[in-house]
This record gives structure tokens, sequence and C-alpha cells, in this order.
């Protein structure tokens, strides 16, 4: 049995008295690839900024490899985020900022490395995303989809424990979304990193995840292995594949 | 009345939320600044975006101030047949108030606003949240290189504007009022006292101070996308305005008392 990494117990957070998250539970342990699968507006982003403490629980606790880590103050934050790469919805790259300083961000603010090593480093990163000679490059001279492997190099520069993915193949045509599941199960393999994807896609949640959990009204409704998903029975399951989820409640914060 | 009374205590609420977050962030930034490791690289280019890029306006508007008060004021004063005065009393007031309170706030203008703009994009598509991810301090990566660009320029500014502005007065006491130009200069020197020119410039410290924080203030808390960044800039350019205008009061009021 892995070591747990990371677990939230009974998590709930609202906003402007709405609940998005109404009592979640999560473990995921060591080097597997958990995702959240659920709908628009449902929490799951939320989820992923709360296990990274860009945003806190109102209640309930969320534990790094042990540590309780709900009520850190943001300075005490910044060491446990090193841990941590994010990839973000929108890739959040630094539009002012070249390809080859947008991945040396992280190794600047934490390693005293040489330009040449930084260099080096990027370009390894780089490589490792399938992408090579860019680095002079701005972001908006980049298409969608090489964007989101920038944005997964500059997440993997520290070598983080653990990878975090924000619908990662949101706004991609089908070749790219399917080139980002590919760098994310291989990412998986080489590295050997924990890595929690959120996202609506059905396919993408199949090809890269050792564990699906579906979101619904704050909390996980279902959890399983991804070749579950498309046999179940359960109402859930069926109600998200067809497509008849109801749009996402807005509970009222108790 | 129940309505009425909310949304007074809503908007209430609301400026206490803002002094709050104001008093916080300047709190963060002072702390930020006196650690070791600063971000020197991004220091300079924001110093170079606020000083460099703001001195033309500043020769501009610096320039014409000048030509229009020595043109008002040596006006004025030739009905009496005091027009020799016009240097004493147009520098004093450019030392003094005009070069800082119009440089802040053409500079604030131009700069508040580019700065909300920016931070605010930066806040609405998780670029912020993307430093904040990569155990990075905003505040000391994207808050202090602006504040103390800031800081720092204004009062480099408010030299060039007080300098242009005396030229430009000078340029209209000889051209249009006949006085000698060292008869002029002379009075300049007799009149205005460095502690005139001390606190003039003093108090754009402060204003560079007020304006790189609010500015960024606004910035951060930019939500909602394009229309949430646009209202941010907006919010920025009038609070800084309006801070200059409230704080030249009370700093002027502190150092007649100095």
């Amino acid at each position: 049995m892995s070591a747990t990494v990371i677990r939230l117990e009974q998590v709930r957070r609202g906003f402007d008295g709405k609940l998005v998250l109404s009592g979640l539970d999560l473990d995921v342990s060591e080097s597997e690839t958990f995702s959240i699968l659920g709908g628009s507006g449902i929490g799951k982003s939320v989820t992923l900024k709360l296990l990274i403490g860009l945003l806190r629980a109102d209640q309930g606790r969320v534990f790094f490899r042990g540590r309780d880590v709900t009520h850190l103050k943001e300075r005490e934050w910044v060491r446990v985020r090193r841990h941590f790469g994010m990839v973000f919805q929108g890739s959040a790259l630094f539009d002012s900022l070249s390809v080859l300083e947008n991945v040396a961000y992280p190794l600047r603010e934490h390693l005293r490395s040489d330009e040449e090593t930084i260099r080096r480093t990027v370009a390894e990163k780089l490589a490792l995303v399938g992408l090579e000679g860019v680095e002079a490059r701005l972001p908006a001279e980049l298409s969608g989809g090489m964007r989101k492997r920038v944005a997964v190099a500059r997440a993997i520069a520290l070598e983080p424990e653990v990878i975090l993915y924000d619908e990662p193949t949101s706004g991609l045509d089908p070749s790219n979304a399917g080139r980002i599941a590919e760098l994310i199960r291989s990412l998986q393999q080489r590295l050997g990193v924990t890595s929690i994807v959120v996202t609506h896609d059905l396919g993408l949640c199949q090809a890269v995840s050792d564990r699906v959990g579906l979101l619904r009204d704050g909390h996980l409704v279902w959890l399983g292995a991804p070749e579950g998903l498309r046999n179940s029975t359960d109402p859930e399951i069926r109600g998200f594949l067809q497509g008849s989820f109801p749009e996402p409640g807005v509970m009222e914060s108790s | 009345m129940k309505g009425a009374i909310a949304a007074v205590g809503g908007r209430v609420l609301a400026v206490a939320e803002t002094f709050g977050g104001l008093t916080l962030l300047s709190g963060s930034t002072l702390r930020v600044a006196l650690e070791r490791r600063l971000p020197w690289g991004s220091i300079f280019r924001e110093l170079e975006d606020v000083a460099v890029r703001s001195s033309a306006i500043v020769v501009l508007t610096a320039s014409f101030t000048g030509l229009v008060l020595s043109l008002q004021t040596g006006t004025a004063l030739a009905r009496f047949g005091s027009k020799q005065y016009t240097g004493y009393i147009v520098s004093l007031a450019i030392v003094r108030e005009l070069g800082p309170v119009l440089t802040a706030l053409i500079v604030g203008g131009r700069v508040a606003g580019g700065i909300a703009a920016e931070l605010g994009s930066m806040a609405v598509s998780e670029q912020v949240d993307a430093v904040r991810a990569m155990g990075a301090d905003p505040i000391r990566n994207l808050v202090l290189p602006r504040v103390l660009a800031c800081v720092v320029a204004l009062p480099m500014l408010t030299v060039l504007s007080d300098v242009l502005g005396i030229a430009g007065s000078l340029v209209i006491a000889v051209t249009q009022f006949n006085l000698p130009a060292w008869y002029y200069l002379q009075t300049v020197a007799f009149g205005v006292y460095p502690a005139d020119v001390v606190s003039g410039i003093a108090k754009t410290v402060f204003f560079g101070f007020s304006i790189g924080v609010i500015a960024c203030f606004e910035g951060l808390r930019a939500t909602g996308g394009t229309v949430g960044v646009g209202a941010a800039t907006t919010r920025a350019v009038v609070f800084t305005s309006v801070a200059v205008l409230i704080l030249n009061f009370f700093l002027t009021k502190l150092f007649i008392l100095l």
C-alpha cells in the first residue's frame, strides 16, 4: 500500500454564501494519477487551489504527507509549494516573459544556479514536453497546445513531487488533447510523480488515470478505476456520461 | 428604509475593506523591502518604465504650466506695477505646490492605470496565482518593484518639472514682460529657500508610495475578466488622484509645522 501524499477531510468551501464544496474527502497515494471528473463550475479548480493553499478551506482539514497544512501562513506555504507543480487551465504563462524566462521562473526563485545551468535545465524540461528551440519566443507566439506544454515544463522545472493539472485539455483540438494526455502519462512513468488532474474530459480521464473520483454537489459521489466509468450502472455516472447532469446546484451555505 | 441602511452599511464595509487592504499591502511591501534579496532586475525595469517613459509628458506639462502661470501672474501684477515680483511668486508656487502635485497627478494617472491594467490582467488570467503556486511572493516580485519605482521616480521627475516650470516662466517674463533674465533668476534665487524645494520633493516620496500601493492593490484584486480589469484601472486612476490631493493638504500642513 502506497503512502498517502494528499488528504482532504470533510473540506467545505463557499463563495458569497454559496457552498461549492460541502464536505469533500479525498486521499491521493504516492505516484498515482488521480482524476477529479465533473461538470463546469462544480468546484474542481477550487479543490486544486485548496491543495496548494491558493484558497483556504472554510472548514475541514488538508494534509500533505501527513502534515496538517490547513492553517499555514502564506510564508509557510512557500516552502510547501516547492513540492508542487501546477498547470493552470489557461496555462497562466507570463505574457511579458519569453518561454525561457517562464520556465526559468521557479528555478530563479528557489535555486542559486548560474545562468548556464538554468538554460540547460530549461532546455531539458522543454525537451521532456516535446518542445525544442522555442526558448526565445513569447507565449503569444505559441499555439494553445504549445503554451500548455510550456506550462507543463514550468510546472516540472523544480522536479516536484506532485503535479496538479487544471483542465489540461480545455480549449485544445482532439489531436493536441491526445498529446497532452500522452505527456501526462509519460511524465508519470518517467518521473514517478503523483498527479492530480481535474477535468470534464472523459477521454483524458480514461487515458491517464489510475483512479477517478466524480465530483458533484460538493463531494465525490463515485470513486473507482477509470475502466469502471463506462460500464457503470451507477445513476450518477450514467447521468454524467449521458449529459443529463443538472446544472451545478447552488447550495446555500449553512 | 431597511434597504437604504443595508446599502449604506455595505458601502461603509467596502470602504473599510479597501482601507484595510491598502494598510496591509503597505505594511507587507515595507516588510519585503527590508529583506536582503531584492528583485533588482524587476526594480530597474519598472523604474525605467515609470521614470523614462513618463519624462516626455512631464516635460510638456511642466513647461506649459510655467508659461501659463508666468503669463497670468505677470499680467495680474502688471496692473499694480509689480511685475518684477513675477519670478518670486511663480517659482515659489512651482517648487512648493504645482511641480510636485501636477507631476504626481500626471505621472500617477499614467502609471497607476498601467500598473492596475497589467496586474489586473495577470490576476484574472491566473498569472498571480501561478506566481504563488511556484512558491514565489507576489508582493516581493510584483508589488515591491512597482512601488519602489514610483517612490524613486517621482522625486526625480519633480526636480525635472521644477526646473522646466521655472524655465518656462522665465521665457514669458523675458519676452512678454521685458524683465531681464538675470533679474528674474535673482528673484527666484532670493525668493525660494532650500526648505521650499525639499518640502516639495519630500511630498512626492509619499505620493509615489501611495500611487504604487493603490495601483497594485486595485490590480491584484481585479476579478471577472476584461470588465474587471477595466474597472480596476478606472478605480486606480481615480483613487490615486484623490489620494494625492488629500495627502498633499496634510503633508503641506505637516511640513509647515516642522
